[in-house]
């Protein structure tokens, strides 16, 4: 997504913290609410739970100390965290160093997937299994 | 290329493309060579058409943007259940661009190596 005048690796770094900035909110919402809120419109239209429900859940657990329950809520909110926390450094990194590092490895590994779509099966195939372990143990 | 079959081409394959690239796409194929029409022949188009009902349906899970080639947006989309939700709209509206901007993309690169 481009706007006009605006480089896109500006855009790469701002549409990084926005989602961080989002996702941060999320969890301090998610942790200062009376129940579980279910944003999933997956879950609410079919009534079976996505691949990453539960990952919210699992992300409060980890940061409290819980890394059992973490897991068992959804192990992608390991995925999630790693992901916050290396997007967070990372990009703070580069800001401070004044370098694109974070922008240049994203689009490189993501050319190298684009021209090798077979390696997309590492990435999907195990979040199919855990789908189909979660909608199992529903 | 021959302006003839560009021109047919582009008639078979407009919708894949968004309106003010077409001319720039006319542009970059005529003045090609020849052999590269097998090139642009061969490229794999994304149907918009597709991409949207792919957002429509399981959006919340990413496979439109997996589709269009945007890996790392789709597997955030997926992280995130569509981005709370919100994302899951927005894209109704940006994947249909996204999907002919990769298109013209991908021939442009294709004409031009």
């Amino acid at each position: 997504m481009m706007s006009a005048g605006i480089h896109k690796s500006k855009l790469f770094y701002l549409y990084t913290i926005l989602l961080l900035i989002v996702g941060a909110a999320w969890l301090v919402w998610s942790y200062t609410a009376e129940a579980g809120q279910s944003i999933c419109l997956f879950r609410h239209i079919t009534g079976w739970p996505c691949p990453s429900c539960g990952s919210t859940r699992s992300i409060l657990f980890l940061l409290d100390g819980q890394y059992r329950a973490a897991l068992y809520a959804n192990p992608l909110g390991y995925v999630s965290a790693v992901g916050m926390l290396v997007g967070a450094g990372w990009a703070a990194f580069d800001t401070i160093a004044g370098r694109q590092s974070m922008y240049r490895a994203y689009y490189h590994l993501e050319g190298r997937l684009r021209s090798n779509p077979v390696l997309l099966i590492f990435i999907l195939l195990p979040v199919i299994i855990l789908w189909i372990w979660k909608l199992m143990h529903t | 290329m021959d302006a003839q079959k560009v021109d047919m081409y582009l008639m078979a394959h407009s919708k894949y493309f968004e309106g003010h690239n077409i001319a720039m796409l006319r542009d970059a194929m005529i003045n090609a060579d020849d052999s590269k029409m097998i090139m642009v022949q061969s490229v794999s188009l994304k149907d918009p058409t597709m991409a949207i009902i792919l957002s429509l349906i399981v959006g919340n899970l990413g496979i439109d943007r997996f589709i269009v080639g945007d890996i790392g947006m789709g597997i955030a989309k997926l992280l995130t259940c569509g981005g709370l939700g919100i994302w899951y709209i927005v894209d109704w509206f940006l994947i249909m661009n996204r999907a002919k901007e990769v298109n013209y993309n991908n021939v442009i690169t294709a004409i031009t190596y």
